[in-house]
């Protein structure tokens, strides 16, 4: 028995590829109803299996009785699924098995492998692919421990690393800097002058977040009342810029104008205004819509774009060194499963002793009685349940044994041992001799 | 002897309440968390803020105990004594350090603002380390002491030190926090302080208190002074540095609400007027041995 994965993300395969082989959403119950639809290795493609797809990764994980077959299955699947032809995408595919597969889906899950280091939502995502498994049939035993296993890496590597802290992108440093200034956003207003998709991007965040209020200024008043709608804001004219700062606590300017359009007298006047109150400044407009003088007044916090992407790459330095400990993690976890796995194996070792030594058991009877051709049917008997009472005494304690330590962590050491000591292939059906 | 033995577990609450807070300090957990608001929304919760109120559940637990208990070895020994225990500096000492813990808890634990402990807790903790190396038996008061206005004098201005205390730390974690915005990228730790606009508001309000409790305290001293020694204002050490404590803050309070010094000017002024505090609160007493004040650390 093996635990298989196949796929593809941004780090293998080109958009182009990716977008391609893409399983919408709706499409997955029916794809994982097919894909261990009769429970075997029959008209399905797996034993079981599961499908973790984002917009950055398509990856198949499925158990299945033979390395080879297994991923060969899988592929099958995948082509059929997809309706793409395997040529397009076999070259991007990724390949892995066993262990292997088990610690990509922790990374995965812990998202060390992700674009952004870190990211949360692909935990979410992980989870997601797990409840369809569960809600399309798809997942057995296995399946279920490998996604506990991995759920479980990517809940310690949040809370036991920092690997998720701080912010990785510019609008959730605006926002991880405003909850820094300000007690309680709700309250707060924000303006947004001007019109850059960062902007956007920001101002909605801010919003997400709990932001009260926004104003839109901007000096196509059609653009303004249009944005203002997009995030029940309320949109001002560009002749009352000034009286909109007054109102606000947290200012997003991404103009196309050549020169500044805040300038700190008008800044310095509006704090006045304020009386004193803080204002969060971030210019996202290259060239710079603010004075750099008005980062000086007091209680004025002013950034450009430079600073936040700065504020961005150190945090991504500052998670880049947590790497090594979420590995640790991922090891211990992918360990603790594979004591788990290879425990399994134990009921299926003893079977397979059994019938090793049966089939040693009938050829030497056969050979035995060939030399003794003159037997009484009696005599035939008891040479029989010679050798079959031999295996059985035999067998009988190295069974024990077995079943005793079918429990414990280091159940795989004795299985192991024994398939070794006899030489039994763990799976004997498999061609290629792949174990 | 019960209200010794009260007074050290107390001790131990503190201890138990500081250690408490530095863990949790420590703990990865930042106060501010973009990315855990985030994945709430997509309704993945990670689990990411447990740590941080599984260890609250010791640190503020753990100082309610210690102020109850303290609490209760001031009364016993106010009984015991038959008269109010701010007589000596051990009493003196134990006192702000309660009144400290008390207004923290009740000001301060509200919301995020319970970071604030980190700093608070250590604070109090001295100040019952150093109280409690101090002499503790009960002496007879002295006549100049055995007058209605010494649990108001005393006690007021006890009151009013634990407010401006609280003031002081709010002012270094507002200054902490400002240049961790002014620098975004380094000084992470001080991220999990609470935001600036929380701790100016602490800082207001506690400053504010303290002016009130301060302006009480030299009123009652001067009226205790008149009836003790016929004069109003003896211009004796503790009498001016307490005036100069006085004008620092109501300094500020002018500033604060006339000047719109809602910035690192107001923080910083009311540092500078802890130090004054602490002038008032030992120095005077302790560099001009034979004023009148001197009973207390003489």
């Amino acid at each position: 028995m093996h635990v298989l994965q196949i796929g593809l993300s941004h780090q293998t395969a080109p958009v182009e590829v990716r977008e391609r082989l893409a399983l919408p959403e709706a499409a997955l119950p029916g794809a994982l109803q097919r894909m261990c639809s009769d429970n075997g290795c029959g008209p399905g493609y797996a034993l079981e299996g599961a499908v973790l797809s984002t917009c950055n990764r398509l990856e198949l994980y499925a158990v299945a009785e033979c390395v080879d077959d297994g991923h060969e299955g899988l592929c099958r699947y995948l082509a059929d699924v997809s309706s793409v032809a395997r040529a397009e995408f076999g070259p991007h595919l990724v390949v892995r098995s066993d262990r292997e597969a088990v610690s990509h889906l922790c990374r995965v899950a812990c998202g060390l492998d992700s674009m952004i280091l870190g990211e949360a939502q692909i935990q979410g995502q992980v989870a997601h692919a797990y409840e369809l498994a569960l809600a399309h049939g798809s997942a057995g035993p296995i399946v279920n421990a490998l996604f506990r296993t991995a759920l479980q890496a990517g809940k310690r590597a949040r809370t036991e690393t920092a690997i998720g802290e701080h912010a990785t992108s510019i609008s959730h440093v605006a926002v991880e800097l405003a909850s820094q200034i300000f007690d309680d956003l709700s309250t707060k207003t924000a303006l947004l002058v001007g019109a850059g998709e960062m902007a956007e991007l920001a101002a909605k965040n801010l919003i997400d977040n709990g932001v009260g209020q926004l104003l839109v200024v901007n000096r196509s008043a059609g653009r303004a009342a249009g944005l203002a709608k997009t995030f029940g804001g309320e949109a001002l004219g560009w002749e009352q810029l000034t009286q909109a700062l007054w109102r606000s606590d947290i200012v997003l300017t991404s103009t196309a104008a050549p020169h500044a359009i805040l300038r700190a007298d008008t800044v310095g006047a509006a704090m006045r205004m304020r009386r004193g109150r803080p204002l969060f400044i971030i210019d996202i407009a290259v060239p710079r819509d603010v004075e750099a003088e008005v980062g000086n007044l007091n209680n004025v916090f002013l950034y450009d774009i430079d600073d936040l992407q700065q504020v961005v790459a150190a945090n991504l330095a500052q998670r880049q060194r947590q790497v090594p400990h979420v590995q640790a993690i991922v090891d211990e976890e992918v360990a603790a499963f594979e004591a788990w796995f290879r425990a399994r194996d134990v009921v299926p070792t003893i079977v397979d002793l059994r019938r090793h030594m049966d089939g040693i058991r009938e050829t030497e009877v056969e050979w035995a009685l060939g030399k003794l051709d003159r037997l009484s049917e009696q005599e035939r008997s008891v040479v029989l349940a010679l050798s079959q009472r031999l295996v059985n005494k035999i067998l009988h304690q190295p069974t024990v044994r077995l079943k005793s330590h079918a429990t414990g962590r280091d159940a795989y050491r004795y299985t192991d041992a024994v398939r070794d000591l006899f030489g039994i292939d763990s799976d004997p059906d498999c061609n290629g001799g792949q174990t | 002897m019960i209200n010794v033995a009260l007074f050290l577990l107390a001790a131990l609450g503190y201890a138990v309440s500081t250690v408490a807070h530095a863990y949790c300090w420590m703990d990865r957990t930042p106060a501010v968390s973009v990315q855990s608001l985030a994945t709430s929304h997509g309704g993945q919760t990670t689990g990411v803020r447990a740590s941080s109120s599984r260890c609250s559940l010791a640190a503020q637990p753990a100082l309610v105990a210690a102020v109850v208990l303290h609490g209760a070895a001031i009364a016993l020994r106010w009984i015991e004594a038959g008269y109010p225990p701010f007589a000596n500096a051990f009493e003196a000492l134990s006192f702000y350090a309660w009144g400290l813990a008390l207004i923290y808890l009740c000001v301060g634990s509200l919301r995020r603002q319970a970071v604030l402990g980190t700093f608070v807790t250590p604070l109090a903790l001295t100040s019952i380390l150093v109280a409690s190396v101090l002499p503790k038996k009960i002496e007879p008061l002295v006549p100049v002491l055995q007058s209605h206005w010494l649990p108001i004098h005393v006690g007021v201005s006890l009151a009013a030190y634990a407010f401006f205390t609280l003031a002081f730390v709010a002012a270094t974690a507002y200054l902490l926090q400002l240049h961790s915005i002014r620098q975004p990228g380094r000084w992470r730790w001080a991220r999990r302080l609470p935001p600036l606009e929380a701790l100016e508001q602490i800082q207001r309000r506690t400053a504010v208190a303290g002016l009130v409790l301060m302006t009480g305290a030299l009123l009652s001293g001067s009226l205790w002074s008149e009836k003790a020694w016929g004069v109003v204002w003896p211009w004796e050490p503790q009498q001016v540095a307490a005036l100069v404590t006085w004008l620092i803050y109501a300094a500020y309070f002018y500033a604060r609400h006339n000047a719109g010094w809602h910035d690192r000017r107001g923080a910083w002024l009311l540092v500078g007027g802890f130090i004054s505090v602490i002038v008032t609160f030992v120095g005077a007493d302790l560099l001009m041995p034979g004023s009148r004040h001197s009973f207390l650390f003489g």
